[in-house]
């Protein structure tokens, strides 16, 4: 009786667990996700899409049993944790539902994911993007843009908000860009990387503890410029684009 | 039959706390009414701080019940009503001043009053402190059949609707504003800058809606067309543009900029 009590209770446990989660099988697709505030994406290993609710989802006021949330746009909640998800063969776009300030959503990617991130909120909070393998697109007014444990390929644009990177390894798949207008941009690669750097800034600086290489043009001349160069890192590789506006650009060794 | 001693007051006590009690209620149901005869079909209220309930009458005169109390008191001359019977306005207002003006000794002897023991433990330990004053002012309106506009202005009491009216304008700045079911109204205006809205509409009828809610969300369990070109849908803006089966007949328009909308079918 007491194991069947406990089952029970352990059953409910996992309903509400899962009241909080919406999953996607498949380890492949492109994943759009738009305009939602406080977002984390984590690479996952599984098969499968995973949306979850950091902490408890905002509470649904009384008034609103029986109805649906509905927005502009035709959109309701159609996943059960405040977002609405449409699918157009294996292609995934997620967008927000309420107006309320929410809890952040953490979306498990799997490594065959291509992810497309739009915000324009100042609202938005950070973009943490943590052991993420799969290809990312990030296009963002306000938000900062942190990303560790990374690969690319990506392109990560912010307008007002900074960037920072930490990469794991450096893919040589894709190019990889990161640019920020008006905050800086900070990026550390592994010793072992292999990259062209195209390092951009208007009104900044670049600083950088690498022993970066300049190659010479056709003109026979090697460029170089504070404000705009190419140096390639152990003797080159994958495009590899930073740019800040007005800061500066910091490109780290670890 | 034998019955013990204690028994005895046991029983005492339980009628005792019953008339008590029964004193309790009859004290706080005491109604100031008063009747005002209308001249046409239009009747607008403006009020401050009491909450405004509109029922329908049986009889074709405007029934108007106050009840106000102070920390659960009675006080019956805290709402000042005027009725203006050309424009036929009713102007309900809260007069705390009165009981600014009151002395110490006054407010204490207020207290005194008051039947339950909760109350004056809770004046002594709390003090006089401006604070400490629990206003509750409430309007009930019974508003006669023929009445079928509505036009009611609150600052910060909420606006609670159930009587049948063609035309509805409510706006609350920091009260909710809600419509009960079968009210039929052509014309539904309802608004608050800082409560809810919430409209029970009839799902059947032709229907031209506009919903709005800056940061709050938007909730219905009728399925309109939305029209998403007229419809806005910005961060912390939304406006939702639709029709309901044909449209044209019947206009909803539910706005509240900093909490939820709701519309429901009926």
């Amino acid at each position: 009786m007491k194991n069947l009590i406990l089952y029970i209770c352990l059953l409910g446990f996992i309903q509400m667990q899962a009241q909080e989660s919406y999953t996607i099988d498949g380890a492949s697709g492109e994943l759009y996700i738009h305009e939602i505030n406080k977002v984390t994406l984590v690479g996952s290993n599984e098969s499968k899409l995973t949306v979850e609710v950091d902490g408890k989802l905002y509470e649904t006021p009384e008034k609103s049993k029986g109805l649906k949330l509905i927005n502009p746009a035709g959109y309701s909640d159609n996943t059960g944790i405040g977002l609405h998800v449409s699918k157009d063969g294996n292609s995934y776009s997620f967008r927000r539902i309420s107006n309320k300030k929410g809890n952040r959503y953490i979306f498990h990617v799997p490594k065959g994911y291509h992810v497309h991130y739009e915000s324009s909120s100042y609202n938005a909070g950070t973009l943490h993007i943590n052991d993420v393998e799969a290809e990312l697109d990030v296009s963002a007014n306000y938000n900062r843009v942190e990303l560790s444990g990374v690969t690319g390929p990506m392109a990560i644009h912010s307008v007002y908000g900074g960037i920072e990177a930490k990469f794991s390894s450096v893919s040589q798949e894709g190019p990889i860009s990161l640019y920020s207008v008006y905050s800086d941009v900070d990026v550390s690669v592994p010793a072992n990387t292999k990259a062209n750097f195209n390092l951009k800034v208007s009104y900044g600086d670049v600083f950088s503890d690498i022993d970066l290489s300049y190659p010479q043009s056709e003109d026979g001349f090697k460029h170089l410029n504070a404000k705009k160069f190419t140096g390639l890192m152990n003797g080159g590789g994958v495009d590899f684009t930073l740019k800040s506006g007005y800061n500066n650009v910091y490109l780290r060794k670890q | 039959m034998f019955i013990s001693e204690n028994s005895k007051i046991t029983a005492m006590k339980y009628i005792l706390t019953c008339l008590i009690a029964c004193l309790c209620i009859s004290i706080q149901a005491q109604e100031n009414t008063t009747n005002y005869v209308l001249k046409n079909s239009d009747l607008k209220i403006k009020s401050d701080y009491a909450s405004i309930l509109i029922e329908s009458s049986k009889t074709d005169q405007l029934e108007l019940v106050t009840n106000a109390t102070l920390n659960g008191v009675q006080m019956a001359d805290l709402l000042d009503v005027d009725w203006d019977s050309n424009s036929q306005t009713l102007l309900i207002s809260a007069n705390f001043k009165k009981v600014k003006k009151m002395s110490k000794a006054e407010l204490d002897k207020l207290m005194e009053e008051a039947d339950c023991e909760e109350i004056k433990s809770s004046w002594k330990k709390n003090g006089n402190a401006w604070g400490n004053y629990n206003f509750n002012t409430e309007v009930v309106v019974r508003v006669p059949k023929q009445v079928s506009s509505l036009n009611i202005n609150s600052t910060y009491g909420s606006i609670d609707v159930n009587h049948k009216a063609q035309t509805l304008h409510l706006f609350s700045t920091y009260g909710s504003v809600e419509v009960q079911p079968n009210t039929g109204c052509n014309n539904c205006d309802l608004e608050s800058t800082y409560g809810s809205v919430s409209l029970n509409a009839n799902s059947k009828a032709n229907s031209d809606i506009t919903l709005q809610s800056n940061y709050g969300d938007i909730y219905t369990d009728i399925d309109f067309d939305i029209n998403k070109e007229k419809s806005e849908n910005e961060m912390f803006h939304s406006v939702i543009v639709g029709t309901l089966n044909k449209g044209g007949q019947q206009k909803i328009h539910l706005r509240s900029d900093y909490s939820n909308v709701y519309l429901r079918g009926n």
